[in-house]
């Protein structure tokens, strides 16, 4: 008995994470992107949830289509999909070998986040023009403007950093000093930003 | 999802996140119809919307964030922050939708 217990304790000795069999058969590093996008997910969470209880709370409720331009919110969204797609081509590309098309896929992601944030910034000014404030608005009830700009522009901030985190990455693919498993991590990060994007697109504008 | 998954081939990769790409376009111009073309009434509209979100949000969670092929305890982690988010809502809204009706 005492041989076979030893010989299971070598096993999980000499397992990735020296402590037995590695529940998520995961690299550390997917694994530490895991647990940063669960807790944004739940700041993100917090925030819309705060929207919805103000906005419940509240007797009356701006009509976004009079004050929004929704073809363009929705234009966003098709470029925000569009982005994740071509995130996941840059991963398959670099799976299959080809460097090259993984950082012309990389690229083309980088400049529809960095569309995504020009329209963005472009309805945060017509929005600011018509008078809204982060604690006042001509519409009278001030949880609107306030939750558009924190919940938008944490996300636009999300945006912003995935940008800057994918135009390192295809740096770093260029020179050939990343692996596909960092590129797979950082597309964890761009399709979450995505993800979040149905809700608030959902939450703001839409419902 | 089981835990000895298999990985697809790289073709049928390539035409599952191309069909996903596809099938999100349609969903969100189904999304913004709702609202800007269609006057749906309260009843129909909010529930569509809201399982138009879920579609898309298991679309990129499943394709575009890998969880289709990972390990059902991965799945369980992402899910984690979803059931907190319904557990939180249902111990926040109602609350300040009752303030609505107090005197």
């Amino acid at each position: 008995m005492e041989a076979v217990g030893t010989r299971e304790q070598d096993q999980a000795l000499a397992s990735r994470w020296a402590g037995g069999r590695s529940p998520w058969d995961v690299s550390w590093g997917k694994l530490m992107m895991w647990l940063f996008l669960v807790s944004d997910a739940m700041t993100f969470a917090g925030l819309l949830i705060g929207l919805w209880a103000a906005r419940l709370s509240s007797p009356t409720w701006p009509n976004r289509l009079e004050i929004m331009n929704i073809r363009l919110v929705a234009l966003m969204t098709a470029i925000l999909i569009c982005s994740s797609t071509t995130m996941a081509l840059s991963v398959y590309a670099m799976r299959q070998g080809s460097r090259r098309h993984a950082v012309q896929f990389l690229i083309v992601t980088i400049l529809a986040g960095a569309l995504f944030l020009g329209l963005q910034a472009n309805e945060w000014t017509h929005f600011i023009l018509d008078g809204a404030r982060l604690n006042s608005n001509p519409w009278g009830v001030p949880a609107f403007s306030f939750t558009f700009f924190v919940i938008t522009g944490l996300h636009g901030l999300h945006v912003l950093a995935g940008v800057i985190y994918l135009w390192a990455m295809a740096v770093r693919i260029a020179k050939g000093l990343s692996s596909d498993d960092s590129l797979e991590i950082a597309g964890l990060y761009w399709g979450f930003v995505d993800l979040v994007w149905v809700f608030i697109w959902s939450s703001i504008y839409l419902l | 999802m089981s835990d000895s998954r298999p990985h697809p081939q790289p073709q049928a990769l390539t035409r599952a996140y191309l069909v996903a790409w596809i099938v999100l376009l349609l969903v969100t111009a189904l999304e913004a119809s709702v609202v800007l073309v269609f006057s749906l009434p309260t009843a129909v509209r909010v529930p569509l919307l809201l399982l138009c979100a879920l579609i898309k949000a298991s679309l990129i969670g499943a394709y575009y964030m890998n969880l289709k092929f990972e390990r059902l305890a991965m799945a369980s982690i992402a899910l984690i922050p979803l059931i907190l988010a319904v557990l939180m809502f249902f111990a926040i809204v109602p609350d300040a939708a009752h303030l609505l009706r107090l005197p």
